[in-house]
C-alpha cells in the first residue's frame, strides 16, 4: 500500500530523516515510535507531501507521489491527523466533517448559486457521509455544537472523523492519544480497531507504549532520523538498540572525562567551600501540583522536595510532563492547583522574572540561546538583574574557566555554536544568574554521546562545588549516573523514587518508557 | 427552542428583516436626503458583502477593494458614454472586468506569506489603479472624470427619480444578499472558512488552497465591480479621488463594525457606515473626533460587531422575559 | 554624460527621501521584531513631531540654532509619547482580537489624532521654517540640494545612534534578546513591559524624527502622515518585515526607485511604477528582498 524508499530529509545542515525505508501492507496497523526528535512527524510530513524529501521516493498504491501537493495526496486516499489539534474551530462539528466529505467533489460555483438539483443531491449525499462518520466515532450528538466547545478527547475524535470523511485508504495518526486519560485511551484503541476492521490501513505515532502494543501488528522505530528496528511490539520492546535509544547507553556512567577540576574555582566568593553537614534546608518543595495545558491535565498531584545541595534527577519518557513540571516551577506556567515553595517562600504562580531574581534559575529545553547575540552578550543577559559589576566580572571569569571553549568563541553569535557549545553557553548563562537552585531541562537533547558525557560531568562538578540541581532528562542512564537521587515521571505522575543507583536498576523504569 | 436554534434563526432571517426595514423607509420618510444616504448604504452593502467573503470568511486581509470598485465604475462609464452600451449589458461586463482584476491580484497574493505582505500587495494594486485613473487621460479623462453617464432604462422607461433609484439599487442588494447567503452556506463557503481557520488541515482534507483563495478574490472583486457600476450610473459623474485608499479602509471598517463572517453583519455595517458620518454632523467640528473614538472603542470592546451586540441583547432580554413569565 | 549626471542627482535625491522612508520603515520593523504588532497609525506619530516642534519654536519666539534643536527634540519626544499612547490605548487592546482589528483600531486612531491636529492647528497646515538652504549648490558637475544632504546626514546619525544603543548598551541588548526569544528573556528577568514600551518609544522617536526632517521640504499638514507612512510601511515590507537592516535598505531602495522612475520613465506614473515593482519583488521574494526561504510569517 505504502512504500517509502530511502527517504532522506535535510533541513539545512540538520538531517531529520536518513535513508528511511518503510513498507506498509494493506490492512496493517503499524506503529511508529522513537524518542523525541527522531523524525516521526517529519516522516509523516514527507509521506503526505507537506515536506519534500531531499532524496528518495514515496509511492502509494503503486503510484509515485513524491512531489505532489498535500491536497492531491489527500484526494488520492491518504488522510492524517496532527500532533496539535487543527480543527476548524469556527465551524460546527458537522461542518468540520462535511468540509472533509466534499474532498472528492467539485466546487461548482454555478450550481451553488442557482441551487441546481444535481448539486443539491450531491450535498445531501455528502451530509450523509459526514453524519455516518460522526456516528462511527461516536460524537453524532454534538453535531450542531461549535467545534471549540468540545472536550479535548472529543476534539481528537472529531479530528479522526474528519479524516475518515475523505474516505481514505490509509490513515496516519500523529499522537492521537496525547493528553487523554486512561478511559479515553481505551476508547481510542477500540475506535482505531474498528477503523482497521473497516478496511483502512493505519499508521500511528504514539508515545504511550501500552496503546501501541495493544493496537499494532508491527512497530517501526526511528532514532535521530534512522530506522533502528522493526518488528512486533514484543520484539521491539526487548531490542537492545531500542532500549538504548530511549534510556541511554551504558557507557555514560561515571567515567572521568577531561573536564577541569573546578571544585576550588566554582566555590563561593566568600571563601573556600565547605559542605554544610546537617541539617539541610529544603530548597524546593512541590505539593500536589496539577498543571494543565488548556483543558489537558499534564501533571497530576505531583509532590516532592529537593534539599539544599542535592542533585536530583527527574526522568521520564516523552510526553511524561517533565518540561511542564519545570515550567511550573520556574513561573512560565501557572499550576491549576498545588503549591511550589522555594527556600521557605511560596512562589506558586509568581512571574518568572521575579522567581529568577530569587535565585531559582531555569535552563530551558532546547537551550534558549539568543541566536543573534554573541556568547558574551548571552552570558551578560544571564546577569541582567545583578548590579555588582565586580561580582559579575568575577563570575564571568569563573564561567570561562569551567567552559574554556566559550572563551574562545566569545564574540561569536550564539546561533552559530554547535549543539554542545550552546548547551554549555546555556549553563554558563545560568551560572551568571548566581543560582541557588538550578533547573536543567534535557541538556542531553540532540547531543552526541561524547558531548552528553562532557556536559553532565560539568553539571556534576557544579554540584560538587555546592550547587543544588534538579536535572530533568529523557536519557535515564546518563542522568542517574551523575545524580544522587532519582524520580521517575510517567504520564504526569511520579511513579518511582529513590537513590539514583537503585532507580537505575529498577525494571519499572524500562516499563515506564517502553511499556510491556 | 434551544438557544442555538434561536441564534441561527436570527442570523439567517436577519438579513431579509434588515433589508425589509430599510426598503420601507422611502415610503415613510419622503425626505430625499434619507433616500440618498440609503442608496449609498445599499452600494456599501454590496461592497461589504464582497469584503466579507474574502476577508471575513476566507481570512485573506484585503485592503484594495477601492481598486475593483473603480474598475467597475470606469468600465461601465466608458462602455456607456463612449460605446453606447446599455446599462444592463455594461453591468455584467464591469463585474467581469473587476473579476479578472481579482484574479490578477489573487495570484501574487498566493505567494506571499502572511498578513502584512498581503496588505501591501492589495494596497499597491489599488494604488496602481488610482494612478492609472488619474494619468491615462485618453481613457479615463484623468482628474476631470467622466460625466454624463446615462441612467438605466427598463423597457423604455428611464430611472430618474430618487425613489426609483432606491428600489433599483436594493433590487441588486437583495440579489447579492441571496447569492452571498447561498455561497457561505455551501461547500464553497465551508472551504473558505477552512482556509481561514487552518490552512494546514484544510490541505489534508483535499482543499486546494490556491484555487479557493483566488476564487475568493474573484468573487469579492466582481461584487465590488458591480457596486462600482451602480454607483457610476447613480452619480452620473465619477472622478478618481473617490477611489482612494480611504475607501478601501472604509469598506474594511464596514465588516469589522457590522460583524465579521456574518451576512446580516455586512448589511448592518454597510448601512451604518453610510449613516453614521451624517449623524455625527451634530457634533460640529468634533464630528470626526467622535468618529475616530467610536471606531477605537468598537474594535476594542465589540469585536464581534454590532450584530452580535444586537443578538446578545435580544437573547438577554428574551431570557429575562421568560424568567418573569415562568415565575410561580 | 548628461544622463550620468542626472542619474547621480536623481539617486542623491532618492537617497534623501529614501532615508526618511528608512526611518519610518525602521520604526515598523523594530516594533514588529520586538513586540510583534504593527502600528498602522505610524503616519500620525510621524506627523505629530513637526507640529509639536513648530509649536515649541513659535512659543520660544526665537529662530536660533538652539531653539531649533530644542524644538526638534520636543517634537521627537512628543512622537514617542504619541506612539506609546497608541500602543497602550489601541494596539495592545485590539491585538488580542486579531490582526484585522489592529488595522481597524489604528484607522480609528489615525482619524482621531488627525482631527485633533485639525482642531488645534487647522487643516490647511503651516510652513516649517528651514535654516538650511534649499538652493542647489554645485559639487563637481552635480547640482545637489544641501537640505537633502543634511537629511541624509541626520538620518545616518540617528541610525548610527540606534545601532549603538541596541548593540552596546545593556538595555539595548536586553531588547534584542527579548526580540529573539521572548519567553527565555523573561527567564533572565527581562521584563516584557519594559522592553515593549522602550521599543515602541524608540521606534516612534525615529518616525517623529522622520517627520521633522521632512517638514521643511513639504508643508506641514495634519494629513501629511498618510502618504509617507504608507511608503515607510512598504519599505519595511520590501526589506522583510521585522528585518532591521532590511528596513534601511528597503527605504533607500524605494526612494531611489521612485526618483529614478520619476526622472526616466514619467513623473506622473512614478507611484504606479513603485507599486508594480514592489508587487514583482514580493512575487520573487515573498518574504521581502532578504527572504531566507522559510521565513517567519508576518
Amino acid at each position: 500500500m505504502l512504500s517509502v524508499s530511502s527517504v532522506t530529509k535535510k533541513f539545512g545542515g540538520l538531517v531529520a530523516l536518513n535513508n528511511v525505508d518503510l513498507k506498509v501492507e494493506q490492512g496493517e496497523i503499524r506503529g511508529l515510535i522513537g524518542p523525541n526528535g527522531s523524525g516521526k512527524t517529519t516522516l509523516f510530513n514527507v509521506i503526505t507531501c507537506y515536506e519534500q524529501a531531499t532524496s528518495g521516493s514515496v509511492s502509494f498504491r503503486g503510484r509515485d507521489v513524491t512531489g505532489c501537493a498535500p491536497y492531491q495526496i489527500s484526494r488520492a486516499g491518504v488522510a492524517r491527523t496532527f500532533q496539535h489539534i487543527e480543527l476548524f474551530k469556527g465551524m460546527t462539528v458537522l461542518d468540520n466533517v462535511l468540509t472533509a466529505a466534499q474532498c472528492h467533489s467539485k466546487a461548482r460555483l454555478g450550481g451553488v448559486t442557482f441551487g441546481f438539483p444535481l448539486v443539491r443531491r450531491e450535498d445531501a449525499r455528502l451530509k450523509d457521509i459526514a453524519l455516518q462518520q460522526l456516528e462511527f466515532v461516536g460524537i453524532a450528538q454534538y453535531k450542531e455544537e461549535p467545534a471549540h466547545s468540545l472536550a479535548y478527547g472529543l476534539q481528537r475524535r472529531l479530528e479522526i472523523a474528519r479524516a475518515l470523511a475523505t474516505q481514505p485508504a490509509l490513515l496516519l495518526l500523529d499522537e492521537p492519544a496525547a493528553g487523554m486519560n486512561p478511559t479515553e485511551k481505551q476508547q481510542l484503541i477500540q475506535l482505531i480497531k474498528r477503523i482497521s476492521e473497516s478496511g483502512i490501513t493505519v499508521i500511528i505515532i504514539e508515545h504511550d507504549m501500552r496503546v501501541v502494543s495493544d493496537l499494532v501488528d508491527r512497530t517501526t522505530v526511528l532514532d535521530s532520523g534512522v530506522k533502528i528496528c522493526e518488528g512486533t511490539p514484543a520484539e521491539v520492546q526487548n531490542d537492545a538498540a531500542v532500549i538504548a535509544a530511549y534510556l541511554g547507553k551504558d557507557d555514560l556512567a561515571t567515567k572521568p572525562t577531561g573536564a577541569v577540576s573546578i571544585a576550588g574555582v566554582v566555590g563561593d566568593s566568600k571563601g573556600p567551600f565547605s559542605p554544610s553537614p546537617q541539617p539541610r534546608t529544603c530548597a524546593l518543595a512541590l505539593k500536589l501540583i496539577n498543571s494543565f495545558y488548556g483543558n489537558v491535565r499534564v501533571l497530576k498531584d505531583i509532590s516532592f522536595s529537593l534539599q539544599e545541595g542535592e542533585f536530583v534527577a527527574l526522568i521520564g519518557a516523552n510526553g511524561a510532563g517533565k518540561t511542564t513540571l519545570l515550567k511550573t516551577i520556574s513561573g512560565m506556567l501557572a499550576p491549576r492547583s498545588g503549591h511550589v515553595t522555594y527556600l521557605g517562600e511560596e512562589i506558586t504562580g509568581m512571574r518568572s522574572d521575579r522567581i529568577v531574581a530569587r535565585g531559582l534559575v531555569y535552563v530551558p529545553e532546547g537551550r534558549g540561546i539568543f541566536p543573534a547575540l554573541t556568547v558574551l552578550e548571552n552570558l551578560m543577559m544571564g546577569a541582567f538583574l545583578r548590579k555588582n559589576r565586580t561580582e559579575i566580572n568575577h563570575d564571568l571569569e569563573k564561567v570561562f574557566t569551567i567552559f574554556p571553549r566559550l572563551k574562545e568563541r566569545i564574540r561569536q553569535a550564539g546561533g552559530s555554536l554547535s549543539g554542545g557549545e550552546q548547551q554549555m553557553l546555556a549553563i554558563g548563562r545560568a551560572v551568571m544568574s548566581k543560582p541557588k537552585v538550578l533547573l536543567l531541562d534535557e541538556p542531553s537533547m540532540g547531543l552526541s554521546p561524547k558531548l552528553v558525557v562532557e556536559v553532565l560531568s560539568t553539571v556534576k562538578s557544579l554540584h560538587g562545588a555546592g550547587q543544588t540541581i534538579l536535572l530533568v532528562e529523557q536519557n535515564a542512564k546518563a542522568a542517574l549516573s551523575v545524580a544522587e537521587r532519582g524520580f521517575v515521571l510517567e504520564v504526569g505522575q511520579l511513579v518511582l523514587e529513590g537513590a539514583a543507583g537503585e532507580v537505575l536498576g529498577d525494571p519499572s523504569v524500562k516499563t515506564a518508557y517502553l511499556g510491556g | 427552542m434551544t438557544l442555538k436554534a434561536t441564534h441561527a434563526l436570527y442570523t439567517n432571517y436577519c438579513s431579509y428583516c434588515f433589508l425589509a426595514v430599510i426598503m420601507v423607509v422611502p415610503l415613510v420618510f419622503t425626505n430625499p436626503y434619507f433616500s440618498h444616504i440609503l442608496i449609498l448604504g445599499g452600494i456599501y452593502i454590496i461592497l461589504a458583502l464582497g469584503q466579507n467573503i474574502v476577508t471575513g470568511y476566507c481570512g485573506q486581509i484585503h485592503l484594495g477593494m477601492a481598486g475593483f470598485y473603480a474598475i467597475g465604475s470606469y468600465t461601465s462609464a466608458i462602455l456607456c458614454t463612449r460605446l453606447g452600451v446599455s446599462f444592463w449589458l455594461a453591468l455584467p461586463l464591469s463585474a467581469a472586468a473587476a473579476a479578472i482584476a481579482g484574479i490578477v491580484v489573487g495570484l501574487p497574493a498566493l505567494k506571499v506569506r502572511g498578513g502584512v505582505y498581503l496588505v501591501l500587495v492589495t494596497v499597491s494594486f489599488a494604488g496602481i489603479i488610482q494612478v492609472i485613473l488619474n494619468q491615462w487621460v485618453s481613457l479615463t479623462k484623468g482628474p476631470m472624470g467622466i460625466v454624463g453617464i446615462p441612467a438605466p432604462r427598463i423597457a423604455g422607461f428611464e430611472i430618474s427619480s430618487l425613489v426609483q433609484w432606491f428600489y433599483l439599487t436594493y433590487f441588486f442588494v437583495v440579489l447579492v444578499t441571496l447569492f452571498s447567503t447561498r455561497l457561505v452556506h455551501s461547500r464553497i463557503g465551508r472551504s473558505f472558512v477552512a482556509v481561514r481557520e487552518s490552512e494546514t488541515s484544510a490541505q489534508s482534507i483535499g482543499i486546494n488552497l490556491a484555487f479557493y483563495k483566488v476564487l475568493a478574490f474573484l468573487i469579492s472583486a466582481a461584487l465590488a465591480g458591480l457596486a462600482g457600476a451602480i454607483y457610476a450610473h447613480y452619480m452620473t459623474t465619477i472622478s478618481p479621488d473617490v477611489y482612494g485608499f480611504n475607501l478601501s479602509v472604509l469598506v474594511l471598517m464596514m465588516i469589522v463594525v457590522g460583524g465579521i463572517s456574518s451576512i446580516p453583519g455586512s448589511i448592518l455595517g454597510g448601512v451604518t457606515l453610510a449613516i453614521v458620518p451624517e449623524l455625527l454632523r451634530a457634533f460640529g467640528s468634533f464630528q470626526m473626533i467622535v468618529y475616530g473614538l467610536g471606531i477605537i472603542l468598537s474594535t476594542i470592546f465589540l469585536p464581534s460587531g454590532l450584530l452580535a451586540l444586537g443578538v446578545n441583547s435580544i437573547q438577554f432580554f428574551g431570557n429575562k422575559l421568560s424568567q418573569k413569565t415562568s415565575a410561580p | 554624460m548628461d544622463h550620468a549626471v542626472t542619474l547621480v542627482e536623481l539617486v542623491m535625491g532618492g537617497l534623501a527621501i529614501g532615508s526618511v522612508y528608512s526611518l519610518v520603515a525602521l520604526a515598523h520593523s523594530l516594533i514588529w521584531s520586538g513586540v510583534r504588532v504593527v502600528n498602522f497609525a505610524q503616519g500620525e506619530v510621524f506627523m505629530s513631531a513637526p507640529f509639536i516642534a513648530l509649536t515649541v519654536l513659535m512659543g520660544s519666539n526665537l529662530l536660533s540654532k538652539q531653539s531649533f534643536v530644542i524644538s526638534i527634540l520636543a517634537g521627537v519626544g512628543a512622537a514617542s509619547l504619541v506612539g506609546l499612547a497608541l500602543y497602550l490605548g489601541v494596539i495592545a487592546p485590539t491585538a488580542k482580537h486579531g490582526f484585522l482589528y489592529v488595522i481597524a483600531g489604528c484607522v480609528g486612531g489615525s482619524v482621531l489624532i488627525q482631527n485633533i491636529a485639525i482642531l488645534i492647528w487647522g487643516s490647511t497646515g503651516v510652513q516649517f521654517p528651514s535654516f538650511l538652504s534649499t538652493e542647489p549648490i554645485k559639487i563637481g558637475p552635480f547640482l545637489l540640494v544641501p537640505q537633502d544632504l543634511w537629511i541624509m546626514a541626520i538620518s545616518l546619525v540617528a541610525m548610527g545612534a540606534l545601532y549603538l544603543f541596541l548593540a552596546k548598551t545593556r538595555i539595548g541588548t536586553a531588547m534584542r534578546a527579548a526580540a529573539q526569544n521572548r519567553s527565555v528573556a523573561g527567564l533572565m528577568g527581562i521584563s516584557h513591559s519594559l522592553t515593549d514600551s522602550l521599543t515602541i518609544m524608540v521606534a516612534s522617536s525615529l518616525a517623529g524624527l522622520a517627520g521633522v526632517l521632512l517638514a521643511p521640504k513639504f508643508y506641514v499638514t495634519p494629513q501629511m502622515g498618510t502618504i509617507i507612512s504608507s511608503k515607510g510601511f512598504s519599505a519595511a515590507v520590501l526589506g522583510g518585515f521585522g528585518n532591521i537592516p532590511g528596513a534601511v535598505i528597503g527605504g533607500l531602495l524605494l526612494g531611489v526607485l521612485e526618483n529614478l522612475s520619476a526622472g526616466f520613465i514619467s513623473s506622473e506614473y512614478k507611484d504606479a511604477t513603485a507599486f508594480i515593482l514592489m508587487i514583482f519583488i514580493l512575487m520573487a521574494r515573498p518574504g521581502g528582498i532578504f527572504d531566507a526561504g522559510k521565513g517567519r510569517r508576518a
